[in-house]
């Protein structure tokens, strides 16, 4: 039950959607009104406020560290990071998209492949790439493989770079890899150095266009759940310089109550395993599809 | 067998109507505001007709219809156009780009439905 | 024009698909006018990518080179062109209103159907005009077209045009309907209610449709008998209608409307397979309040369906409440019902509780002796609803509940209690030790609540507890107790409590209670570790006579550390105002102020009321910062009205 001094009024709900904007860029619209009230009421007994102004002031003036702003903003993304999460989209990776650029470039005798999880927060993403690269490719020594992980928070990055994780962030691991590259210790989990050697971290702010330029030529993109904070604008312009750091034909994953379709039409959308995913063209002139197939790797 | 419809249109007052008619002759009806939306719903889900404008943005009803046509399970799939523009050369267009009907707005009730029959039955 | 310039929209003709890209997103986010005309042909590019990013930088561009130069591009046999161009516009939204008004006058129909459908969506309402001329354009598509961008842009003076134009084709009067349906008015309802009775569908539907838009309460009267239409397509929009109308209907509004609700109707809807259906039926049965729909609705209450059905058991206890039966006798039944299982109680037992007739006390009562714990838990609570006096015994038996929800549900609900309070005091004491503090913070309430002697000494006892818990618990509650001299001593000797959190809740304590002697203990939290502590100090001292003390907040407002203490000091400072308090003000707001203190100082000088602070409020009210710029137009406010008070 809200009492009714916590209750979020209009001219406090505007005051903190336009800080969290202003520091996120996430848009919180009317609608999200009684989504925001019930986070803010959940924070308010942990800092000691009574009333979202209070609660306001105290993201303001008192939290320095920005420590609280980051719990309140993790309430309103419901930030839930784990490693493995939303496992069919990457079974579609594992068993469908990924065989058939590893297919093609094998016939190339191309052996370098270069992901970028571009809001790694606290790496469980790019690490489960990781896992599942070394899991799938039978040929793993020939590769170079290049793990791009980035975030805008540096707090998150040094946990990512950390390696350590909760029993939470491990539940969804398959338990042949949980066995394989973690250790258990009290309860607290850790990756072992072969996995976290294969990605390397680094901040940018997607907004960036100059520094979003310099990640080039790769073959998968990964950004789930992040645009779904964005305004229309913010998420094209993010998307179009992922179009820019792809190669033609590779694939972007945006999480799976998310569509690329709806944000821009410069992606190619295909149908994988039942799956709508989308890439790059192929440009014109190279009529060279990239074939489809390859064998499955990624069961549960 | 309930026919199951996609409408495509940017205006939903004309996705209403269409819907409208449709439902009224028993279709089973889903919406799509333009065609990057409309061909996310087909890949993913199985429709017995389309029905579809020209002129929306992301994608529009010609580049809509070619996509169909190049989806596993869509190839025979019938798409009957829906536009203001009424011109021979439009139409051409339309049935280059692989609809079975062009039907010039505003489409009656009749029209849509006899066609959507005829088309379906086929 | 400079060499990074030419060079970007040199790179717009490089076959490289990037170097394309980037010089179309670095032109268009440097909103360079020169580059305008080379980037139009690239609206052509085939590829769909650049195509975007050219879209995207026309529009950052703006302004009426561009309409200008995109114009053309509305007429591109490339529908993908002219699409984009119709984007572009959109966006660029007043300064395109002029140059797509002319097109109206084009010989091309489709031309012409594109310049209202963008005005339209820029929703300018220069274009209302025009629209109206347009009602009568030789084509259809494009006269509909601009009934229905009427509806977007227009105001009243549109719905005799509108009306007037309904003789025309089914299309037309389709959009003529949406459109009267976002205007809104008493023409454009009853002109709305006349198509009802059309023969087309297609017109009935839309104008139930727009009916519903109105959200005018009047429009109920037509929609209701619709609700069992043969025509099931319009019977559903009915009802979506009906729900939007809802809100604006005044609470007897219903009752009036009982007689042409078409009751049976409404209830099949409450199975109908569609859930949002069965939602809606329950609603509005809720809204009706007839006795008749008890039944169906505690069906749905009790029903154990997974998907959906939590929705739905919420809506149907909503609705019954609303419904409020004067028969509860189905309710009991249904308790007695040996297959009813033990969450159909639960919800039966709440049902009893938030209906709060006294009637139903026996059969709640007796769920609190049930084993099941969530049965008690609801039964204690629904038991305070119903008759908190009479639920004494049974709750204070529930004291000793292991389950600490029933044991707080009691502990609230004998702050009610109107006898035996002695005894019910005696039996709060050990809860003072409850493990929970809100169990604890409860008790203590009800105790104070309470208010005999008994339950005060209890109180007492417990502050001079050595537990800390006990002490905060009945510190906190003290708040409220009748103005004993020993009430008020304890609370004194509590702000000296080693935990900062007692402290501080003994200083709000005695707050609220007014008047304290000012002693050398309080003047020393002014100094406590704890800045919790220093800014309750400073609220209880804002509360006594002015004195001495006043420069001690005139210290802290200079030098305590903590904005939140200094911003406290502020307002003290407005009720004592000591001389030069104005002054002090003022200096401290002139010279960069720590925003959350400037928010109190600027709040003190409007209580104050003297107008030597507008200067600086008039700079303040320019400031970022959005909290600033309220606090400052609200100071003002206040100091016009001194002003014109003191005249």
């Amino acid at each position: 039950m809200i009492e009714k001094a916590q209750e979020l009024q209009p001219r406090e709900f505007e005051l903190i959607r336009d800080m969290v904007y202003q520091e996120t860029g996430m848009v919180f619209d009317d609608r999200k009104r009684t989504f925001v009230q019930s986070r803010i009421t959940r924070r308010l007994a942990a800092v000691g406020c009574s009333t979202p102004r209070e609660y306001y002031r105290y993201l303001r003036y008192q939290d320095n560290s920005g420590e609280e702003f980051q719990n309140f903003v993790e309430t309103l993304t419901t930030n839930e990071t784990y490693f493995f999460r939303e496992y069919p989209q990457l079974e579609c990776f594992a068993n469908h998209a990924l065989p058939t650029i590893l297919e093609a470039k094998r016939k190339a005798h191309d052996y370098r492949l270069r992901i970028w999880s571009a809001a790694c927060s606290t790496g469980d993403e790019p690490y489960t790439l990781a896992i599942i690269l070394k899991a799938c490719l039978e040929d793993f020594h020939k590769w170079k493989i290049e793990i791009l992980a980035t975030d805008i928070d540096t707090n998150v990055l040094a946990t990512a770079k950390n390696g350590v994780y909760s029993a939470r962030a491990v539940k969804d691991v398959p338990k042949t890899y949980l066995q394989k590259y973690f250790q258990e210790d009290s309860n607290r989990y850790t990756l072992s150095e072969e996995i976290k050697k294969m990605v390397s971290f680094s901040q940018v702010n997607l907004f960036d266009r100059k520094s979003m330029r310099t990640f080039r030529r790769c073959d998968f993109i990964f950004c789930r759940n992040v645009l779904i904070y964005f305004d229309d604008e913010s998420r094209r312009k993010v998307l179009s310089s992922f179009y820019d750091s792809l190669m033609p034909g590779r694939f972007i994953f945006l999480g799976h109550s998310e569509s690329v379709g709806r944000i821009s039409a410069a992606f190619e959308m295909i149908s994988l395993g039942g799956r709508i995913t989308y890439r790059r063209p192929l440009d014109k002139d190279n009529s060279n599809r990239v074939p489809t197939g390859g064998e499955a790797c990624l069961t549960k | 067998m309930t026919i199951k419809t996609l409408v495509v249109d940017d205006s939903r007052m004309v996705r209403d109507l269409h819907s409208f008619m449709l439902q009224s002759g028993g279709h089973e009806v889903e919406g799509a505001e333009n065609g990057s939306e409309a061909l996310e719903r087909i890949l993913t889900e199985k429709y017995d007709l389309i029905v579809t404008d020209i002129n929306m943005p992301k994608m529009d009803g010609y580049e809509l219809a070619r996509s169909v046509r190049q989806t596993e399970g869509y190839q025979n799939t019938p798409i009957i156009m829906v536009s203001t523009e009424s011109e021979a050369a439009d139409k051409a267009k339309g049935f280059e780009a692989g609809a079975n009907v062009y039907v010039v707005k505003p489409a009656s009730a009749e029209t849509l439905l006899t066609n959507a029959q005829m088309l379906v039955a086929h | 024009m400079s060499d990074q310039i030419t060079e970007l929209i040199h790179n717009l003709l490089s076959p490289d698909e990037s170097t394309r890209r980037f010089a179309v997103e670095d032109l268009g986010d440097m909103r360079e006018v020169r580059a305008v005309e080379p980037l139009v042909p690239l609206l052509f590019d085939p590829t769909p990518a650049i195509r975007e990013a050219v879209v995207d930088s026309l529009k950052s561009i703006g302004g009426e080179e561009t309409v200008l130069a995109i114009l053309p591009a509305l007429r591109s046999d490339n529908a993908a062109v002219r699409n984009a161009a119709s984007e572009i516009l959109q966006t660029i939204g007043e300064p395109a209103i002029p140059h797509l008004k002319e097109l109206l006058q084009d010989d091309d129909k489709d031309v012409r159907k594109f310049a209202v459908d963008i005005m339209a969506i820029i929703g300018s309402s220069k274009a209302e005009e025009a629209f109206i001329e347009a009602l009568d354009d030789r084509d259809v598509n494009v006269a509909a077209a601009a009934a229905e961008a009427i509806g977007e842009v227009g105001s009243q003076k549109s719905v005799a045009h509108l009306v007037h134009s309904l003789k025309a084709s089914t299309w037309i009067r389709c959009s003529i309907a949406k459109s009267l349906g976002q205007l809104g008015g008493e023409d454009a309802a009853t002109a709305l209610q006349q198509l009802l009775a059309d023969d087309d569908p297609m017109i009935v539907y839309t104008a139930v449709e727009a009916l519903g838009e109105t959200k005018d309460a009047r429009a109920l009267e037509s929609l209701l008998p619709l609700l069992q239409h043969e025509n099931p397509l319009i019977m559903h929009k009915a009802i979506s209608s009906i729900e939007q109308i809802e809100d604006v209907i005044p609470e007897d509004g219903w009752k009036r409307l009982r007689g042409i609700i078409p009751l049976d109707a409404v209830v099949a809807l409450t199975r109908d397979p569609s859930v949002t259906l069965r939602q809606r039926a329950i609603a509005m049965l809720g809204r009706i309040g007839s006795d008749e729909a008890l039944e169906p609705i505690l069906d749905i209450l009790l029903s154990k369906e997974r998907r959906e059905g939590h929705d739905l058991r919420e809506l149907a206890m909503r609705s019954l409440v609303l419904i409020d039966p004067a028969d509860l006798g189905p309710i009991f039944d249904r308790l007695d019902d040996e297959t009813t299982t033990v969450e159909a109680r639960c919800e039966l037992v709440d049902l009893l509780g938030q209906l709060g007739r006294s009637e139903a006390f026996e059969t709640v009562a007796r769920f609190l002796e049930e084993d099941e714990v969530i049965l008690q838990r609801v039964a204690a609570r629904s038991l305070v609803r119903l008759a908190p006096q009479r639920a004494a015994t049974s709750l204070r038996k529930a004291l000793r509940n292991p389950d600490d929800q029933v044991r707080f549900h009691a502990a609230c609900g004998l702050a009610h209690a109107k006898q035996d309070l002695d005894d019910i005091a005696t039996d709060l004491s050990p809860v003072l030790d409850d493990s929970e503090f809100e169990v604890r913070q409860a008790a203590a309430r009800s105790l104070a609540a309470l208010g005999t002697d008994r339950a005060i000494e209890c109180l007492l006892s417990a502050a001079r507890s050595d537990q800390s818990a006990r002490r905060h618990a009945s510190i906190e509650a003290m708040a409220d107790v009748c103005p004993l001299p020993e009430v008020n001593q304890i609370l004194t000797e509590a702000i000296s409590d080693p935990d900062a959190d007692i402290a501080a809740a003994a200083l709000r304590s005695l707050t609220t209670r007014g008047r304290v002697p000012v002693n050398k203990s309080l003047l020393d939290c002014l100094k406590h570790p704890a800045h919790t502590v220093r800014c309750a100090a400073i609220q209880l001292l804002a509360k006594q006579e002015p004195d001495s003390w006043t420069t001690q907040i005139l210290d802290c407002f200079r030098e305590d550390p903590a904005p939140q203490v200094r911003h406290d000091c502020a307002l003290a400072l407005a009720t004592f105002c000591p001389p030069e308090t104005v002054e002090i003000l003022i200096d401290y707001l002139e010279d960069d102020p720590h925003p959350l203190v400037a928010l109190g100082a600027i709040e003190a000088l409007g209580q104050i009321g003297d107008e030597q602070a507008d200067p600086i409020l008039d700079i303040l009210i320019c400031s970022d910062d959005p909290e600033i710029v309220e606090a400052a137009s609200q100071a003002m406010d206040r100091i016009s009205q001194h002003i014109v008070l003191n005249s």
